[in-house]
């Protein structure tokens, strides 16, 4: 049996529940969770320099409003995904009590602590949920590597806000998600899959798409996790020519990408496309 | 396209002699198709031309390694569209550093430099190398470092352009460096409206 480790960036973290709790479902041993505490004034200060005041929204939408942010969707958001799978818990918390899965609290997961854990259970696969950079020396201990999926296609969009970069740049079948295992530099680990979603509508925005977004990321890492771990995909370099690495989206020009999605995108009604 | 401000501070410009000393880091260099976009034009022959300055193949592209002279190089590389592969690096690091930096880069030039006013002075030239690379190549990720170092309020002050353009030396330069700055992100943001790149 696979044993993997989960790297979760918050106890609240639905993404994080639904991964681990479909992967444990699909047979995979699940042999802890490693958990980014949410209150360590570290982490706030890294995170606000890297993202300004929205770190503020970030934090009141997953932390304070949790399941209130979401309402009803004529499209699967991460509150239908746990409905429809029959997912209850709302805490990363309740792995422990229902099925005995260590968790284990650091202030960073660079941290000693994490390297004990990986040194411990020695994974094959690391699938991380998100919680900031990852170094080397993690990065080596974690078996055949961390997964991570990028809301972006790679290795063209590489960074921040690429969903917005994208359609900044007319790029409308440059829109997905990609699975890929982390290195040391920024979205440029081997890809493993990409899953290429199209915009359905002139009336779609940044915020909808994302959250539209949420969901697949968690089956596309899902399946690809273990498509990896029964060896059916396999790891494709990238160079690091083939890309661009984005940062943060001034606010003018996100305001101009949100114009273009309703004046120069045109739906072609293409179903969603997977690429291994 | 139309912007008021643009023409009532080229009005100023436009009035004052170009040969001036304040002018030996070329803040209008090269302006004449952006000014043209705004309806405007020059109207005394560009005796500011950036024209190569020094070698800097053997440079190491770090922020901590830029002065004028390199700004100048690449900036005279960008409008001759000369050597790509030896400006884009520099571009590349610059930009990274001014995201990743963002919120020291105060405290880091003036530790350059050694002195304010110097450190406005190079901050805003990097600001306009960064902008014009941007235009020259398309690429609008140099537009969102500057529209974002634009709020960097010790470097970057929009409403003080008026006075700045009435006064004398380094003051003078900054104006003009400020009224570039506004001139092209103008320009970028009216073509990446319309289009997929600057």
């Amino acid at each position: 049996m696979s044993k993997i480790v989960i790297f979760s960036p918050s106890q609240y973290s639905l993404y994080t529940i639904c991964v681990t709790e479909l992967l444990r479902r699909k047979g995979i041993e699940i042999k802890a969770i490693v958990v980014l505490r949410l209150l360590n004034f570290t982490r706030f200060r890294k995170e606000f320099k890297r993202d300004g005041e929205r770190l503020l929204k970030k934090i009141w939408k997953k932390a304070v409003l949790r399941e209130k942010a979401y309402s009803p969707a004529d499209y699967e958001t991460m509150l239908d995904l746990l409905g429809n799978e029959r997912i209850t818990m709302r805490n990363v918390k309740e792995f422990k009590k229902k099925f005995s899965i260590p968790v284990v609290f650091c202030n960073d997961l660079n941290a000693p602590v994490v390297l004990d854990v990986l040194n411990e259970t020695k994974p094959d696969l690391v699938v991380f949920t998100g919680g900031g950079l990852i170094r080397k020396p993690v990065l080596q201990s974690s078996g055949h590597g961390i997964l991570n999926c990028h809301m972006g296609v790679l290795p063209r969009y590489r960074g921040m806000d690429v969903i917005e970069w994208a359609i900044l740049e007319e790029q409308f079948d440059q829109i997905g998600l990609t699975v890929h295992f982390m290195d040391q530099g920024v979205d440029t680990g081997d890809i493993l899959r990409i899953v290429k979603i199209p915009l359905r509508s002139s009336e779609e925005t940044i915020a909808r798409l994302r959250e539209r977004f949420e969901p697949i990321m968690c089956r596309t890492m899902v399946e690809t996790a273990v498509d990896f771990l029964n060896g059916t995909i396999r790891r494709r370099p990238q160079k690091a020519e083939d890309g661009k690495q984005y940062f943060i989206m001034h606010p003018l020009l996100k305001r101009i990408a949100e114009q273009k999605i309703r004046t120069k995108f045109r739906p072609s009604g293409n179903a969603t496309v997977a690429n291994d | 396209m139309e912007n008021k401000l643009i023409r009532d501070y080229w009005t100023i410009i436009a009035q004052k002699d170009r040969s001036g000393p304040e002018h030996y880091l070329k803040p209008l260099s090269h302006l004449e198709k952006f000014l043209a976009a705004f309806g405007l034009s020059v109207n005394q022959p560009d005796l500011n031309l950036v024209a190569p300055v020094q070698d800097i193949g053997d440079v190491k592209p770090a922020f901590k390694n830029l002065t004028d002279e390199i700004l100048l190089q690449l900036r005279y590389e960008v409008y001759a569209q000369k050597e790509p592969e030896q400006v884009s690096p520099w571009a590349e690091k610059l930009m990274r550093f001014c995201e990743v930096r963002y919120h020291d880069l105060e405290k880091r030039t003036v530790a350059k430099l050694g002195d304010r006013a110097a450190a406005r002075l190079h901050f805003l030239h990097l600001m306009v190398f960064l902008m014009d690379y941007g235009v020259f190549s398309g690429d609008p990720r140099y537009l969102n470092i500057v529209l974002k170092l634009e709020r960097q309020r010790w470097a970057f002050d929009e409403s003080a352009i008026k006075k700045a353009l009435s006064s004398r030396g380094a003051e003078f330069l900054a104006g003009l460096f400020h009224f570039r700055l506004l001139l092209l992100t103008e320009y970028g943001l009216s073509r990446i409206s319309k289009g997929p790149a600057l």
